[in-house]
């Protein structure tokens, strides 16, 4: 009796021994094959993305190992992982490996692609119908540049387009402060003295622009001297267009910033000092369309609205300043200030014929009849 | 203060700027060839890198391509139409992507078949490239540079007559050697402000008519001693040394042209470019 008894211990404790000593090999063959097929599949999912590699089997398709493909038929995809794909038969649709070879033996067949990741795809007499492909290199996570930014990357690239603009434009507006002030200030008057002219004539000029150019090389073309120089006159034509835009846009700009700095009238620092901060200040309040458009990059249709709302008012302003430097001959053409000293003259008083009325301005507290201010340049006394 | 905004505000900008890392890939594909008949319209796009094309023979691939290129940057290409019987082979950069990586390390290197007719067009950016195109059977070639450096060879003749060579080179500089053998009745060449050099050494087997639009660039043209050429100028501002040549009517003729056995007609267009006519082959 102890020796069945015996028996049935013995095998149970082989058998307990067996599946204690398998267990963690089979959990580490779990775990392993786990890990490796998420490493796939992250590896397919960036592969993927690509036009010529999407049509990839997923990696639920592959089965890890050498695999065959016996004569006869088998449907696609099939595919395999750390092993080679041996066919001898047929495969009707895509075989794919990764890290093994595609190995098309006599008699073997693939009636679609042949893809071969981390391998190659070897004809040893057999025929793949489609295209073959041997992948290889770094297949990590892509920081590829999109199509098309999104979300902060845009918000990010258009903010620094405005930003750069900002900056250039600041540039041009220090050089433009410093070296042809005058000219900028006259521009500027043009515009504050008469908007809608102003830019009614920017408007006018923009639908010349190409007129005159063309007018302009015809007229060169007459002579054979003018023939040689219609190159240089395209690009100084332009150059001066592209110059008044920009000084009338500075212009502006200046005039916007002065709304909120004013105009230095003390020492020449302190007007400098103003000229710039009107200047900054101006084009900061004329780009910030432009900046709150790329704070709406992430979504298309408030980027739109505003880029439409920065488009009309760059214009506008623009217009309004190409105007005011063409009717001011690029601010060399000066507009007649009122003299405001002149109030407190008696140049400025016209003396009435009225008998009993004191013509004359702070003689009996009544002034006369005033020139209008735009034409008094401080004439003499009649 | 305000100075201390701008400078974090730039800097700020500048660091957050998306920097892309290089991931280098290699890509061999390839396709037999099952039509033979069929003239396959080929269209091989590379914007940077170096560029080698062969013809192959002896195997029944349509096409065999060794590609490296920055995954970064770009993806391969590489497409058959069945439908159209075209073949699309390159690299295809992302939108914006700047592609300076790709001219860095990228390569491409294509065979193709010499057994089907083929429409060969090359749209090249940025791209060193030896182009061998003797033996191929090229029905019809296109070529359009940008900025390229490309040699273009016929070591031995093309197998099929070319209705067309047409060269649009922007601002590359190209070269064509051996350009006799291309077997072609007619060449376009449209110069931006690049250099042209045209070979016309090799085996004649018809006469050529030519067209050359010169913008701003140079044309170089080399002819053998053996063939004639007329001259049709409509340039502006464009001349070439007539020392060599007669004038009849409007045109120049080169002394040799009504004895030749082989003959260039030239219509010139141009603008400010410079055109050279010379007569020894390499």
């Amino acid at each position: 009796m102890i020796t069945p008894i015996f028996r049935v211990v013995r095998g149970a404790s082989v058998v307990l021994a067996l599946i204690v000593s398998a267990s963690p090999g089979a959990a580490q063959n779990t775990a392993a094959n786990t890990k490796q097929r998420a490493e796939l599949s992250a590896a397919l999912t960036v592969l993927r993305r690509d036009a010529d590699t999407k049509a990839l089997p997923t990696a639920d398709a592959f089965t890890f190992g050498d695999r065959e493909v016996l004569p006869g038929a088998e449907p696609g995809p099939v595919a395999v992982a750390n092993g080679t794909l041996h066919v001898r038969g047929t495969v009707n649709g895509d075989a794919a490996s990764w890290h093994g070879n595609i190995v098309v033996h006599e008699g073997g067949r693939i009636t679609g692609n042949a893809w071969a990741i981390g391998g190659k795809v070897l004809l040893v007499g057999g025929t793949v119908e489609g295209d073959m492909r041997a992948l290889d290199g770094d297949f990590g996570p892509l920081e590829r540049v999109p199509a098309s930014l999104d979300g902060a990357a845009a918000v990010l690239h258009q903010g620094a387009l405005a930003f750069g603009w900002l900056v250039v434009l600041l540039a041009v507006g220090i050089g433009v402060l410093v070296f042809a002030s005058p000219n900028l200030d006259a521009v500027g008057d043009g515009i504050s003295r008469g908007f809608g002219r102003a830019f009614f004539a920017g408007l006018a000029a923009q639908f010349a622009l190409l007129p005159l150019m063309i007018l302009m090389i015809v007229a060169l073309c007459l002579t054979v001297l003018g023939i040689l120089l219609i190159p240089f006159a395209i690009v100084a034509y332009v150059l001066a267009a592209a110059g008044l835009v920009t000084l009338g846009y500075l212009a502006m700009a200046q005039l916007t910033g002065q709304a909120f700095v004013g105009v230095g009238t003390g020492a020449d620092i302190d007007r400098r000092t103003k000229a710039f901060k009107s200047m900054l200040l101006g084009l900061v309040v004329l780009l910030a369309p432009w900046f709150v458009a790329s704070a709406l990059a992430w979504s298309p249709k408030g980027e739109l609205v505003m880029h439409t709302l920065a488009v009309a008012i760059t214009w506008v302003a623009g217009t309004a300043g190409l105007g005011a430097a063409l009717m001011s001959r690029g601010g060399k053409k000066r507009p007649m200030r009122a003299d405001p000293h002149a109030a407190t003259t008696t140049g400025w008083a016209t003396p009435t014929p009225v008998a009993g009325v004191a013509g004359v301005a702070g003689v009996a507290g009544v002034t006369g009849a005033r020139r209008p201010e735009s034409y008094t340049t401080g004439g003499t006394p009649q | 203060m305000i100075h201390r905004a701008l400078r974090l505000t730039a800097a700020s900008l500048v660091f957050a700027t998306p920097l892309c890392a290089q991931h280098w890939r290699t890509l061999d594909a390839s396709r037999q060839l099952k039509d033979s008949a069929a003239v396959i319209d080929v269209r091989i796009t590379y914007a940077a890198g170096k560029l080698t094309l062969r013809p192959v023979s002896g195997t029944n691939a349509l096409y065999n391509m060794s590609l490296k290129y920055d995954a970064a940057h770009g993806e391969p290409v590489a497409n058959w139409d069945a439908a159209r019987n075209a073949l699309q082979l390159g690299v295809k950069f992302a939108k914006g992507s700047r592609s300076r990586g790709d001219s860095d390390g990228g390569a491409l290197r294509t065979d193709l078949s010499t057994v089907p007719p083929l429409y060969l067009t090359l749209e090249l950016g940025a791209v060193a490239g030896d182009l061998q195109l003797g033996g191929l059977r090229l029905v019809g070639l296109r070529l359009k540079a940008g900025a390229a450096d490309v040699s273009a060879h016929w070591d031995e003749p093309n197998r099929e007559r070319m209705h067309a060579l047409t060269i649009d080179a922007g601002a590359a500089s190209l070269k064509l050697v051996q350009a006799g053998n291309a077997n072609t009745d007619r060449i376009v060449a449209n110069v931006g402000v690049g250099a042209l050099e045209i070979d016309l050494g090799g085996n004649w087997t018809r006469d050529i008519d030519m067209t050359a639009n010169v913008a701003m660039g140079k044309l170089d043209l080399r002819l053998p001693n053996d063939v004639g050429i007329m001259v049709e100028s409509n340039a502006f501002l464009v001349d070439f040394d007539k020392s060599a040549f007669r004038k009849r009517g409007n045109d120049w003729y080169s002394e040799n042209y009504d004895a030749s056995p082989r003959k260039v007609r030239l219509r010139l267009n141009g603008a400010m470019g410079s055109i050279s006519i010379t007569r020894d082959t390499k």
